[in-house]
């Protein structure tokens, strides 16, 4: 299929609750598993099954992949530009304000349709959520509980401040 | 083919039949913690098909237009909540129970300091990020040293894990002895970062 082909062509895709979205296909190729399963059986009605993603978190995402359905197609070489970059858009800050859940589903759902700039996004605001956080704010934070004994503790604090024994 | 084809069917059968089935998927219903679709763009609920996406081109032969016709408000009753574990296991994410994969590409954008306070948090993070054995933990700390410790692109010694290498490396903590600030280096034979007299003081000639 040819990408001028594609314009205005739509694709359904199916939640793991069984809910259809139609999408069209450069929106959806933004996911490059979705995009290759499309190049790979051409044209059709058949609806995608998505047994990873439900109805919420696959409604974001592909507000997502509307939003920057004109970005260019990211490359394995500007992998490293693209992660050095701290920065992170507003439109996607935004986005990505949402409750705690919700984020890592999105993460896990944007690693599942290989979606990599989502992915990237995803994972620089959970790192923006630990960044300069003592232990027991990053527990708070992520509401986990400490499940190690005072003992325990001391000795990984040692372990941070020596090399490893060989 | 056959299996495929009798989705769509009972698709269609369980529209037509839809006042007599009612009662009981109503029933299903009320025990789902998923509220009905609100988008739009939702068109059709039906009973899962759990293909993976590995065996779609098969499913794909199918013609299967006719589902599209239905509208969310005429099916919205019908919602069976089959997916229900599922949906339980996967709406509790959190820092502790995502893949290892994505646990690596998150400390990515964090720099020593902030590894050195992760693996206080909990033992499963902890595990991950001190284990110099495995792949993870190496990729992790060899991922933050290249990005935040520009002086120290270099590859740790041989035989040393990347995170001792960067402990030892961590030149502005001083003498691990007496955290004198001023002149101290890396004895990497002893793997200690100490200054002058503090190696006298713990060696013997």
């Amino acid at each position: 299929m040819t990408s001028e082909s594609s314009e205005g062509k739509k694709v359904t895709l199916k939640s793991c609750d069984d809910v259809e979205f139609k999408v069209e296909i450069p929106v959806a190729s933004r996911s490059i598993l979705l995009k290759n399963m499309i190049e790979d059986v051409g044209e059709t009605d058949q609806s995608i099954p998505l047994p990873n993603v439900n109805e919420k978190v696959l409604k974001k995402v592909l507000e997502w992949c509307q939003h920057h359905v004109n970005d260019p197609q990211p490359t394995n070489d500007d992998d490293d530009s693209r992660r050095r970059n701290t920065e992170i858009d507003d439109w996607d800050q935004r986005f990505l304000n949402v409750e705690q859940d919700m984020l890592f589903e999105i993460i896990l759902a944007a690693n599942y349709l290989d979606i990599k700039p989502l992915l990237d996004i995803g994972c620089k605001t959970v790192a923006n959520m630990i960044k300069g956080k003592s232990p027991e704010e990053i527990r708070n934070t992520f509401n986990i509980v400490n499940d190690f004994t005072p003992e325990e503790e001391e000795q990984i604090r040692k372990e941070n401040e020596w090399a490893e024994d060989r | 083919m056959g299996e495929p084809n009798n989705t769509v069917s009972r698709g269609r059968k369980r529209k037509g039949s839809s006042k007599s089935s009612t009662k009981s998927n109503k029933r299903k219903a009320s025990t789902s913690t998923t509220s009905s679709p609100t988008t739009t763009d939702a068109i059709v609920k039906q009973e899962p098909i759990t293909a993976s996406p590995v065996s779609l081109p098969k499913n794909l032969e199918l013609p299967t237009a006719e589902i599209s016709q239905y509208t969310s408000s005429s099916n919205d009753d019908l919602h069976i909540p089959t997916r229900l574990t599922l949906e339980t296991s996967i709406s509790k994410k959190n820092l502790t129970d995502i893949p290892n994969e994505i646990f690596v590409q998150i400390c990515a954008n964090l720099p020593p300091s902030d590894l050195f306070s992760l693996t206080l948090v909990c033992k499963k993070l902890k595990g991950l990020l001190c284990s110099p054995g495995s792949k993870e933990t190496q990729a992790i700390w060899r991922n933050s040293r290249m990005r935040f410790m520009r002086f120290l692109q270099s590859p740790p010694p041989h035989n040393m894990d990347e995170k001792s290498y960067i402990v030892l490396k961590q030149l502005d903590k001083g003498c691990q002895f007496c955290n004198e600030k001023g002149y101290v280096k890396v004895y990497w034979e002893f793997r200690v970062r100490c200054c002058d007299l503090c190696l006298d003081d713990h060696t013997m000639r």
